[in-house]
């Protein structure tokens, strides 16, 4: 196509939009509002599931052992535990992949760890690395610093107030109520004492997860998820109708135009051009008008949002929203996408009556 | 040239518009194209520009095959066509040159050629100092002088004006009658669909009748009888 027939019929579109501006402005505000909707649902599921990713032992279950238990009493739970969770949908492991070492004398896998109370204080020193109260429980330096005592470490290694652990990473975190009914079978492990009578091997309060926050989060993105596709389905429709409607005047206005030009023997291409340009206007600019939107909704409202509907402080560090850089060409090709598939879609359906030959 | 060889053509509701017709109008022809209402004059020019396809039989315009042809082939069987329609179809927003020269846009032409033939067509139709009025600002000779030079401004081989005189008065149709003379001197075919019959039989040219659908006579002359 010639670079004159080009240019006249973009001159030609932006007239079109001119020439309705009060339909023209209904669908630039419609389609806004489904691009915003769109992208809100997005980057809301979109930080649970980075956070999800990002935080550590969220899928994880750990069973503190009790201080006083033998390594037989320790070995017989882990039994238990690894039985409980071969039956379980929610931890995926290869038995023939478990080693047993004379360090490690219970079954060790990567998703299914005995964590011995000197390896917990190994994990705890590095946690802490660098802090000077921390430096000076090493060293047994508890002059000035002595911070350690105050949060229960006492002088030495050999003092550990750490206790052992299990720890169970879930592979299949969609699966909530498994996961609970794990939970629920390990708060049940029972071991038999010497005179036979059976005790509770396992507290209640010894199972330390975020199953819950797991549980809350998930029911947020889901709720959400579902929302937003319904919601983006809806507002996608309505959008498509008010723009047919708005190219559907422009066409209507110029229905005379449009049958001289068929007449003498413009091409169909030619006589759809002004009208898919009309809709391309309108879909482009609503995807830059919802993009400065949404860039001012995520960085001053939705982090904040999600951080009160989870139930957590941003400045906990167990919830945070990433950088709105990281979203932003992802946002703005979706919105692009959505505003061109809308406004081409939407003129190329009003058009058809009028293009039969 | 166009060649009608038992051409029928019947609506989708089955009514028959036309049944069997056969003709041939040669280059270069001036052809009136008479009949009552409802004798299938205009779906016969509506044929013609493939706005109505037909039923059965071949149609051949301008080197086209219409019992065949494909929809992306119309646009270009129609710039071989130049329609001038009873009621101008002027556009009312767009001054003389633009209503003309939009006929020229819309086939793609570069804008340079549009400068170009745009006033010389304007001149053609006697135009040329009213390129600047509005269709509102004419009279309905002038209109109708718009309207032939749009029709000829992409050089078309045929004219096909519906009701030329129509519209106008009766002082203007014989310089609109002409114009048509004029146009046919410069070598296209003119069909002109009329149902005057003071101009047919002043101007002694062919006259193809239609009634029901059918050609019911095709003769040269004014001895006409309607």
């Amino acid at each position: 196509m010639k670079l004159s027939v080009i240019f006249y019929n973009i001159g030609q579109g932006v007239k079109g939009i001119f020439r309705n501006s009060v339909m023209t402005t209904a669908s630039l505000l419609v389609l806004i509002a489904c691009m915003i909707l769109v992208g809100t649902f997005y980057l809301t599921i979109d930080t649970i599931d980075r956070n999800f990713n990002a935080i550590d032992n969220l899928n994880v279950i750990e069973i503190m052992m009790d201080k006083d238990y033998s390594e037989s009493e320790i070995i017989e739970i882990g039994e238990k535990l690894a039985v409980i969770c071969d039956e379980s949908p929610i931890v995926e492991w290869n038995k023939s992949e478990w080693t047993q070492s004379e360090e490690a004398p219970v079954p060790k896998h990567e998703n299914f760890k005995y964590i011995s109370p000197d390896e917990h204080y190994e994990i705890f020193k590095e946690m802490y690395k660098g802090e000077a109260w921390i430096d000076a429980f090493e060293n047994g330096h508890d002059g000035e610093h002595d911070e350690g005592e105050h949060l229960g470490i006492t002088s030495s290694i050999e003092d550990n107030p750490l206790r052992g652990s299990y720890r169970i990473t879930f592979i299949n975190l969609s699966d909530f109520d498994a996961v609970t009914r794990v939970k629920n079978q390990i708060d049940s492990i029972t071991l038999t004492d010497a005179n036979g009578n059976e005790y509770d091997a396992v507290k209640t309060e010894d199972i330390k997860d975020h199953i819950e926050l797991y549980g809350n989060v998930m029911s947020i993105k889901n709720t959400l998820y579902v929302a937003g596709l319904w919601l983006m389905a809806i507002f996608l429709l309505i959008s498509l109708f008010v723009i047919m409607n708005t190219i559907k005047l422009g066409v209507f206005a110029r229905r005379n135009e449009i049958k001289f030009m068929r007449l003498c023997g413009a091409t169909k291409s030619f006589i759809r051009m002004p009208f898919l340009v009309e809709g391309v206007i309108i879909g482009v600019l609503s995807a830059a008008i919802s993009f400065g939107i949404e860039y001012y909704l995520y960085d001053y409202l939705l982090k904040d949002i999600i951080s009160s509907a989870t139930g957590t402080s941003g400045a906990s560090g167990i919830i945070s929203a990433p950088f709105w850089d990281e979203y932003a060409l992802i946002v703005a090709v979706g919105f692009l996408a959505i505003g061109l598939f809308a406004g081409i879609v939407s003129s190329s359906i009003s058009l058809k009556k009028y293009l039969k030959a | 040239m166009i060649k009608f060889e038992n051409v029928s053509m019947e609506y989708s509701n089955g009514n028959a518009a036309l049944s069997d017709v056969s003709l041939q109008i040669d280059d270069g022809e001036f052809v009136f194209l008479v009949g009552h209402s409802g004798a299938g004059k205009t779906t016969l020019t509506k044929l013609l520009i493939c706005e109505e396809r037909i039923s059965s039989g071949k149609l051949e315009v301008n080197g086209f095959h219409l019992e065949k042809i494909r929809s992306g082939k119309i646009p270009k069987l129609r710039r071989t066509m130049g329609v001038v329609f009873q009621d101008f179809k002027l556009f009312d927003k767009m001054t003389v040159y633009e209503n003309v020269a939009f006929a020229m846009r819309v086939v793609g032409a570069k804008p340079s050629l549009i400068k170009k033939r745009v006033p010389f067509f304007l001149d053609v139709v006697g135009l040329g100092h009213k390129s600047d009025s509005f269709p509102d600002q004419l009279s309905g000779g002038e209109k109708q002088r718009v309207a032939f030079a749009r029709a000829l401004v992409n050089n078309p081989d045929t004219i096909i004006a519906d009701e030329p005189t129509g519209n106008v008065d009766t002082d203007l149709t014989e310089g609109i009658m002409e114009l048509l003379v004029k146009i046919n001197k410069l070598g296209k075919t003119v069909i002109v669909v009329t149902h005057d019959m003071n101009i047919i039989q002043q101007y002694k040219k062919r006259v193809i009748r239609i009634e029901n659908g059918a050609v019911v006579s095709d003769k040269i002359g004014g001895d006409f009888e309607e």
